[in-house]
This record gives C-alpha cells, sequence and structure tokens, in this order.
C-alpha cells in the first residue's frame, strides 16, 4: 500500500513538473529555441546538454547554434550547413581555444619515459587504422598543487562521432610526482626532449595527414631519424593556433610580452611553455630560480612568434609519451 | 496623440499609441496597408490572433521606452550574434517577471516583429542559463532529468573538456 502511495506520488510529482515545466526549449519555437542557445558560451552550452535528453538533442544538433558560436570565437570560416559538422568543428575549435587556459598552471611537459626506456616516433602512425580511430583535438594538463599532475589527451572518434578522453589509451600520465618539485636540471627520467626530433624532424615534409581539425594542423609524425622504440604505437603532431595573449598581472615579465599582434598567427600551444615557465614563476613558490625558468623566459622575448609543436606518442604499453619540437632550435634549449 | 485599437487572442481590446506601435514591424506594415492613422470609434480594431493582452501591453511599454533608441541594424545575423551585449538595468527591471510571461512576451516580439524587444528577452533568459549547473536549469525551468546516471557520466565525459579543473 505504502509502496503503491510512493508510486502515485512519484508519478504526481513528474505529472506536476511537466505540466507546470516551463523549459523554453519546448514552450518556445524553435527559431527562438535557438536565438537563445546561440547567445551561451562554449561552457554554458556543454552545461545545457546535461540538462536532459531533449537539452542534449537540442544543443548538439542545431547548425546555426554552433555557427554562431564559432563566428563568436572568432572563426571566420563558415562551417557548412551540415549540422554534425558544425558542432564537431567547433567542439574541436573551442576545445583548443581551452588550451591556453589548460596549461597556465601546469609546470612542465615532462613525462615519465616509457617502460623501455626507449623513446622516439614510430612509422606505425599513419597506418590506416589510426587513421581510422584517432583524431586528436585537445591536449590539457590539469594540476593541483601538492598532487600529481596529468597529461589529458582529447580526441576525436570518427567512428563514434564524439569527442572523449582517450581513456581506453589510459593516456592520463602522471608528469610530477606529489610532492616533487623538478628543478629542470636533473631527475632526467622524468623529462623528455628528444634531440633527434628537433635537428631532424622538418615539420611538413615528413608528415602523414591524419586529419583537418578546423584548418589547422593535425598529423601524424615519420621523423627521418628513426629513433623508435619497438613499442611505440603512434605519434600525433599537432600545431594549433595561438589566440591573443592578455598580459599576465603576476609576472613582470610576461606583462612586456606584446602578442595581441599576433592573433591567429602564432601556435597556440607556443603557449604550453611560456605559461608553463611563467606560471612556474608566479604560481609556485620556489621555481624562480629553476634553470628552465629562466631560459624559459628569456626565449619568451626572444622567441615569442616561433611555432611548437607538441608530439604525442602512445605506447604498446598504454603510456603517453610527449614532445615540443620547436621549428627554432633555440626553442628547446631547456 | 493618434492611437490604434488592438484585439488580443483573449478578446481584449487595446489602444495604443501608433508612433509606439509602429516600432513592431508587423504592426506598421498593418497600418500602412489599412491606412489606419488614429483610432476611430467606428474603426474595427486590429486583430493580432497570437498575442494575449498582457503581453501586448508590456511589448508596448518597452516600446514606448525604446522609441526614441537608433534603430537596429541592417539584418544581419552575424553581427547580431558576434557580441552578445549585456542588459541595461532598466531592461533587467523590466524583465523582470515570471517566466511563462516572458516567454509569452518573446512569443509576441517574435510575432509582432520588435526585433529590439525579442534579442533582449532573449538575453534574459540566456541570462537565467548562464553559469548554472545543470541541477539549477532544471529547477530554475522545472525540467524533468531523464538520464540515466550512466548516460549522465557519459554526456558529461562528452564536456568536460571545456570544464575548469
Amino acid at each position: 500500500m505504502s509502496d503503491m502511495f510512493n508510486q502515485d506520488e512519484t508519478h504526481f510529482n513528474s505529472t506536476c513538473l511537466e505540466k507546470f515545466s516551463t523549459d523554453p526549449l519546448r514552450i518556445l519555437p524553435c527559431e527562438l529555441q535557438s536565438q537563445i542557445l546561440s547567445l551561451l558560451d562554449c561552457r554554458s552550452l556543454a552545461t545545457c546538454r546535461l540538462v536532459n535528453s531533449h537539452w542534449l538533442a537540442r544543443v548538439d544538433f542545431d547548425s546555426h547554434l554552433w555557427s554562431a558560436v564559432g563566428l563568436r570565437m572568432g572563426l571566420r570560416r563558415r562551417p557548412s550547413r551540415d549540422c554534425a559538422s558544425d558542432r564537431r568543428f567547433i567542439q574541436e575549435t573551442a576545445a583548443k581555444c581551452r588550451l591556453s587556459c589548460a596549461w597556465i598552471d601546469c609546470t612542465e611537459g615532462a613525462v615519465e619515459r616509457t617502460d623501455s626506456g626507449q623513446v622516439g616516433l614510430s612509422p606505425m602512425t599513419t597506418s590506416p587504422k589510426l587513421k581510422s580511430l584517432w583524431r586528436l583535438v585537445c591536449l590539457r594538463v590539469c594540476q593541483v598543487p601538492g598532487r600529481q599532475t596529468r597529461l589529458h589527451l582529447w580526441h576525436y572518434a570518427p567512428n563514434t562521432n564524439r569527442l572523449s578522453e582517450a581513456n581506453s589509451c589510459q593516456s592520463a600520465q602522471i608528469l610530477c610526482p606529489a610532492g616533487s618539485v623538478y628543478d629542470g636540471a636533473g631527475n632526467e627520467a622524468f623529462r623528455w626532449w628528444p634531440g633527434a626530433l628537433s635537428s631532424g624532424c622538418h615539420v611538413g615534409s615528413h608528415l602523414g595527414c591524419l586529419a583537418d581539425c578546423g584548418g589547422v594542423a593535425c598529423a601524424v609524425a615519420q621523423p627521418p631519424s628513426r629513433s623508435v622504440s619497438a613499442n611505440a604505437l603512434g605519434a600525433i603532431l599537432v600545431r594549433l593556433p595561438l589566440a591573443p595573449f592578455s598580459s599576465s598581472p603576476t609576472t613582470s615579465k610576461w606583462s612586456t610580452l606584446d602578442m595581441t599582434g599576433c592573433s591567429g598567427r602564432l601556435e597556440r600551444l607556443a603557449a604550453i611553455g611560456l605559461h608553463t615557465c611563467v606560471s612556474g614563476n608566479a604560481g609556485y613558490a620556489g621555481a624562480a630560480g629553476r634553470r628552465n625558468s629562466l631560459q624559459s623566459r628569456s626565449m619568451l622575448s626572444e622567441k615569442s612568434a616561433g611555432s611548437v609543436q607538441v608530439a604525442l606518442g602512445l605506447t604498446a604499453s598504454n603510456r603517453l609519451m610527449a614532445w615540443i619540437v620547436s621549428d627554432k632550435a633555440s626553442f628547446i634549449q631547456f | 496623440m493618434p492611437g490604434i485599437k488592438l484585439l488580443t487572442v483573449d478578446n481584449e481590446i487595446v489602444e495604443v499609441d501608433a508612433d509606439t506601435a509602429k516600432q513592431s514591424l508587423l504592426l506598421r506594415s498593418m497600418l500602412h496597408d489599412l491606412g489606419v492613422t488614429e483610432i476611430d470609434d467606428d474603426e474595427e480594431a486590429i486583430s493580432l490572433p497570437h498575442v494575449t493582452a498582457a503581453a501586448l501591453r508590456k511589448a508596448m511599454a518597452w516600446c514606448a521606452h525604446h522609441k526614441d533608441d537608433p534603430p537596429p541594424p541592417e539584418d544581419d545575423e552575424n553581427a547580431r550574434d558576434l557580441q552578445p551585449q549585456q542588459l541595461s538595468s532598466w531592461d533587467a527591471e523590466f524583465l523582470r517577471m515570471d517566466q511563462s510571461a516572458l516567454f509569452e512576451l518573446i512569443q509576441a516580439a517574435n510575432y509582432l516583429d520588435i526585433r529590439g524587444l525579442l534579442d533582449t528577452a532573449c538575453k534574459a533568459v540566456a541570462d537565467a542559463i548562464r553559469g548554472r549547473s545543470p541541477e539549477e536549469i532544471r529547477k530554475a525551468f522545472n525540467i524533468r532529468c531523464d538520464f540515466t546516471p550512466q548516460e549522465e557520466e557519459q554526456v558529461r565525459r562528452e564536456t568536460e573538456w571545456c570544464e575548469e579543473k
């Protein structure tokens, strides 16, 4: 009897909720729904997707909406009329735009070496399987002070049409163990700047194109120097556009760097190095004197308009490897 | 001051100032086509089958306040989408009403083709969504969540890339 009452009550509550719902995405006509949603930023739209299945569908399959978001993000390319590709394009770009923020708090892009101790890029990266399954769209570093830092690899999977974290490859890696301070000089086991790549890899001539991520290069690298680990499954070389920087109030060096005239011309991933070094100064005690910070700061002024590519590799043991490769050799002199 | 009579969907006749009413592109073209310039007791009221009296009055109040505003730019969707502006304090106060009334006003503005009001009211709704968590949005609009925990987790994972951590 009590169960029956509870069921009735649940049904009554549910009916009431529907009856008295003032859901704008049900009450208003479609064109007005679009107008409202198009006023929202990417993060709000992502939140809207979590409201319920109707909102999820509404946000995901509205080409006008994603076009508007794209325009607000400064994308001059008018996405196609195909709603799914619009959304994908904008989401990918939005993910990239998050990079600069995501990287602000990272210490540096040092990663563990593979189990075998070998590092390198694999020629297998251009395999049809990889091409069909993977498309990197975002790389981010999450760091909580006092805890471990993790590097996240995001990818777009064409087969599922979804943007997701590469959990299947367990790509999140510990970069700096909790409590440790990487001094930039020692502890090489946690650091990996492949000189072979910097000297030998010429971007463009040895790349197999994996995907067109909205006009920016996203490619598989096949460096001429085959210092390749037998365990390496693949590497992805990413180049992303860089938005204008605002000066950081905490770092005098940073505030003198005027990059506003370089909108859309710089490589966003250059910000990894820049932000990394500066935040090392600003955010973490004892970091200012670190060798890499000082050197990096000098790089800022000299090479701020250069480009940096980040190469990622996934090993057979599901470990993520990363390189930072510059088109200017001095860029990687840490 | 010349005025016109409008018959709303709830069978109420509302008399409005013609100049104010002309901010509605629909009414402007109607008045032009019908040659109506002022209230005439014998004149039949213009029927507005999709607008309630309450919404019409609110819309006209908004028009009256904004009658000296410069005309909105030519219809350029791209330009409109580029920079969502903040609501003015008067508009924000004006649009402080229950959601049903706000949605009614939006639909009235849409039907009457009062673009400034439509944009402003849509911004108010967008503001009500922005910065809220999914649960807060559901609560605000009385929306039932039909996701299973697994589905919700899946969607959450898909959108995790744009969350601050």
